[in-house]
């Protein structure tokens, strides 16, 4: 069975690749990994943390979870039937490549950008990376 | 807007005075007391040195104003015994603090090792993972030394805070004396004005350092206690031990990167109110001295205060200043103290669990018996 990996951050952009990625597993019969990359928080969600009784681990994985949840719900809505969620931490080119490998994925789909606007223009985006890195198709969806 | 926020997490109160119950016995003892009373003596001696350098400063720049060979040379020989007297101090002191240190961690650990060891409490603890328990090693070999060495510092630096600002009052009213300004025609008179000027720049630095790090001691705190999760996310590895009540490798894996986001996430965040209180501490290093020399600088042109007054009301004002800013500066250390407090006690607590449970146990025994 085909495995397409879809990585989303929760952007109208990454919500595209996953529209695009749910299409396509559907087309092909193949399951659907959906990957989010942890850890995205403002300075100002922090310092409202630090005087309050949230937990940040908590946190981080509720965000992640929901940004998981609501592809998921894409995904099904287009048809898809088969669908694996998954959370990785760190660099995100280099979590969704680790992501690829273990997955034995035939295709990646991602957003032509994501939340990290500011990230990308200094540093080069995560999707530029992907396209040059990945060891499979990479479809990047603007 | 709070200096110290408190924090639920924790609980507040009822850990500081657990804590506190286990740490106390050392204060109760005859040795305890006389490292005390040896180390105030030894703040009240530096202060004593403190105001006869300030005074040697005075004349010092008195002579050399007079351009005074005489007196410049009986100055230069003064300094000597002075500073002799001021390094001796500096090394007493050090050793007194940190021999205090040194006990008081000792009888403190001893404590908690008994506990921890009795009934083999030390395996209970890993197998029944009471919240707030994991990684007890740590707590017992860091946690312990850092909560019982602040106190014994930030203690004696307040205790000189308070009497080197009223010493220097006196120093800053005497030598300053009243200035008259007349800001719309009407001359108004200011008794001991470098005193005024000394209190407002300080709270205006107070309160500048206070809003600039409103959230620092806050982030310190969830960053040493995101650190702690992280360290025992990282010891699960070890042995059968579970991570968050999550079992398997892959999941394991998955709790340590996540504590490792939010350790780094808390780091960031310290990064920020870091760079945002430097702007004022680093603007107080270089305004200070400037603004003492401004006050005085009327008095001094109009020859109602010598050269070397100037140079010893400057000195006093950068003195009271410092002194009045030992929350602001000691701001990372009492987090820090805070956080290791908290845990410690939180492993008391959980020792207590276990103690009353193995106390229920044998009641429950004698009574089938």
């Amino acid at each position: 069975m085909q495995h397409i990996v879809v990585a989303t951050d929760g952007s109208p952009g990454a919500n595209r690749a996953v529209d695009a990625a749910a299409r396509l597993a559907k087309a092909v019969g193949g399951e659907l990994v959906i990957l989010t990359i942890g850890g995205s928080i403002s300075g100002a969600e922090l310092r409202k943390l630090a005087s309050a009784s949230g937990d940040l681990s908590e946190t981080l994985e509720t965000s992640a979870n929901k940004v998981l949840e609501q592809a998921r719900k894409r995904a099904l809505r287009a048809g898809v039937t088969e669908v694996k969620l998954q959370t990785g931490w760190g660099d995100p080119a280099e979590t969704i490549l680790n992501t690829v490998c273990s997955e034995k994925a035939g295709i990646l789909v991602v957003g032509r950008r994501g939340r990290g606007r500011l990230s990308g223009l200094l540093l080069g985006s995560v999707s530029q990376k992907l396209a040059s890195l990945a060891p499979c198709a990479v479809m990047v969806v603007p | 807007m709070r200096l110290f926020q408190h924090f639920p997490l924790h609980g507040g109160h009822p850990l500081t005075s657990r804590f506190w119950h286990a740490a106390s016995p050392f204060w109760r003892t005859d040795k305890a007391w006389g490292l005390a009373i040896f180390l105030l003596l030894i703040v009240l001696l530096q202060l004593l040195v403190q105001v006869l350098l300030n005074l040697w400063n005075r004349n010092f720049f008195d002579a050399l104003a007079r351009k005074d060979p005489y007196a410049l040379w009986f100055q230069a020989e003064l300094f000597v015994p002075l500073a002799a007297a001021s390094i001796l101090l500096a090394a007493a002191s050090v050793w007194g603090r940190m021999t205090a240190q040194r006990n008081w961690r000792e009888v403190t650990t001893s404590h908690v090792i008994e506990k921890w060891l009795a009934h083999d409490r030390f395996s209970h603890l890993n197998h029944h993972m009471i919240k707030g328990s994991e990684n007890p090693e740590y707590r017992i070999v860091v946690d312990i030394r850092v909560a019982t060495d602040a106190p014994i510092d930030l203690s004696l630096a307040f205790f000189s805070s308070i009497i080197t600002s009223v010493t220097f009052f006196v120093v800053l009213w005497t030598i300053g004396g009243s200035i008259t300004v007349a800001p719309f025609g009407w001359p108004v008179t200011i008794p001991g004005y470098l005193v005024f000027g000394v209190i407002i720049y300080s709270s205006l630095v107070s309160v500048l350092m206070i809003v600039f790090g409103q959230h620092l001691t806050g982030v310190i705190e969830r960053m040493n206690q995101s650190d702690a999760e992280f360290r025992a996310a990282a010891d699960a590895f070890r042995g059968n031990e579970n991570a968050g009540g999550k079992t398997g490798d892959g999941e394991r894996r998955q709790t340590l990167q996540l504590k490792l986001q939010a350790t780094l996430l808390w780091w960031r965040e310290l990064l920020w109110q870091l760079v945002r209180t430097t702007f004022v501490s680093q603007g107080n290093v270089l305004f200070a001295p400037v603004v003492a020399w401004f006050l005085c600088a009327p008095k001094y042109l109009a020859g109602a205060m010598t050269l070397g007054e100037l140079t010893q009301a400057a000195a006093a004002f950068v003195v009271v200043q410092g002194a009045f800013n030992w929350l602001v500066d000691n701001y990372q250390r009492l987090a820090d103290w805070r956080s290791s407090v908290h845990r410690v006690a939180t492993l008391l607590l959980a020792l207590d669990e276990l103690e009353a449970k193995e106390r229920a146990n044998g009641n429950h025994r004698n009574a089938a018996s």
